[in-house]
């Protein structure tokens, strides 16, 4: 069961995990359809799933949360995915983002309202300047919605993730503080 | 004092890091002229260096790789026993006494002239990044002997990382501005990809950063 609740919109809240979460992340981490985002299946949905404190050493101070539906209002609604704020370096002022959904959660705004709340975590709280996110070139629909949330495509890493027996080219984005609307 | 030497090119080698070479990393650590990107926590002092240097130069597991850029034996003058520029400043400033292999092999060693490092490795992926600082404390130092010692160093040490470590991707960061170490890279084999718009916070502002890199299927090697 999620915790309480971190950052809220309409369409969604985002909670910390808690220790009874672990069955869902692990059960859905371990699908093929979404497990590890990029790194190791390719994504059918989101654009990449990883946990700070699993991938990322240093200066890491990111945050990992569950997205959970607001729908009918239940605040005890089951989490469909996560979004991770994580490689924060604070004397850059940057951060990286990646979210997924579970695939019969897909196609609702999900990831996209999650997606959005720690957008504006990152820069009205966090006073970042600079979030980046990244997605294989191939996944259209991760891409889409980092295009619709304003993110400008920034460049191509050649053959940077490794995704089904072969090398697979990643495209990176980014939204400055000032490019950021808000809502 | 540089350990033995791991990889050897024409005019430089790299070789290991060894606990009185602490001396010459905190000055190049500090130093505003050379002070790398990769220091994370601002100003080091001889502890914290210390500490840098047991549990991220000398750790045991994980797969980063550091190594000082030491000239080829024969292009400068063989270093004293002492290299530290305030010689009995730190442990083993002097250049204890062993005996050995090693330790003949590191007398005849010359001064370091920099420090390169191969970090961020991601597995499967087999991605990389590298980064190089040179700076000469004697001996020529014009901007040419520089870009030379990098380009060299970076050679060895992407060979290193490609052809010993099976590595795919390679990358290292420049600052847009940098014309210098963008020259030096591209003639080390590297490909800028693409620019990372104010990404790195230098001298008070936002500034570009173009990203280079070389995959293993175009490292002809040398």
């Amino acid at each position: 069961m999620p915790g309480p609740v971190f950052l809220g919109g309409d369409e969604v809240t985002l909670r910390p995990v808690e220790e009874a979460d672990l069955p869902f992340l692990q059960r859905h981490r371990n699908d093929p359809a979404i497990r590890a985002g990029l790194t190791t299946a390719e994504p059918q949905n989101g654009y990449e799933a990883q946990q700070a404190h699993e991938r990322h050493t240093g200066d890491d101070s990111g945050v990992g949360l569950l997205i959970v539906p607001r729908d009918g209002g239940s605040p005890d609604a089951d989490p469909v995915g996560t979004v991770v704020l994580f490689d924060v370096d604070e004397s850059n002022g940057t951060g990286e983002l990646a979210a997924w959904v579970t695939p019969d959660e897909q196609g609702k705004g999900y990831a996209t309202a999650g997606t959005r709340l720690v957008l504006r975590h990152a820069f009205e709280e966090r006073r970042l300047h600079k979030v980046v996110a990244r997605a294989l070139v191939s996944n259209a629909p991760s891409r889409a919605i980092l295009e619709k949330l304003g993110m400008t495509e920034e460049g191509i890493q050649r053959e940077e993730k490794f995704v089904d027996g072969e090398h697979h080219d990643v495209v990176r984005y980014s939204l400055l503080r000032r490019e950021w609307g808000g809502a | 004092m540089p350990g033995p030497a791991f990889r050897r090119g024409e005019t430089v080698s790299l070789s290991t890091v060894e606990e009185d070479d602490i001396t010459f990393l905190q000055r190049l650590r500090n130093d505003p002229a050379t002070r790398t990107r990769t220091s994370a926590s601002g100003s080091e002092n001889a502890d914290e260096l210390t500490e840098w240097f047991e549990e991220d130069v000398s750790a045991l597991d994980g797969e980063d790789a550091h190594f000082l850029v030491v000239p080829t034996a024969g292009e400068n003058e063989p270093a004293e026993p002492s290299t530290s520029p305030a010689a009995g400043e730190g442990d083993g400033a002097g250049g204890t006494s062993e005996g050995g292999d090693a330790e003949s092999e590191a007398d005849r060693q010359p001064a370091p002239v920099g420090f390169v490092s191969l970090s961020g490795i991601e597995r499967p992926a087999g991605r990389g990044e590298v980064t190089c600082t040179i700076d000469p404390s004697d001996g020529d130092s014009s901007p040419e002997q520089v870009s030379s010692y990098a380009r060299e160093a970076l050679e060895l040490l992407v060979g290193y990382a490609i052809e010993e470590r099976r590595l795919h991707r390679v990358v290292a960061h420049a600052p847009a501005g940098d014309e210098a170490y963008r020259e030096v890279l591209e003639s080390a084999g590297f490909t800028a990809e693409h620019t990372q718009r104010e990404e790195w916070f230098v001298d008070g502002e936002h500034v570009d950063v173009v990203c280079h890199a070389v995959l293993a299927d175009e490292w002809g090697g040398t």
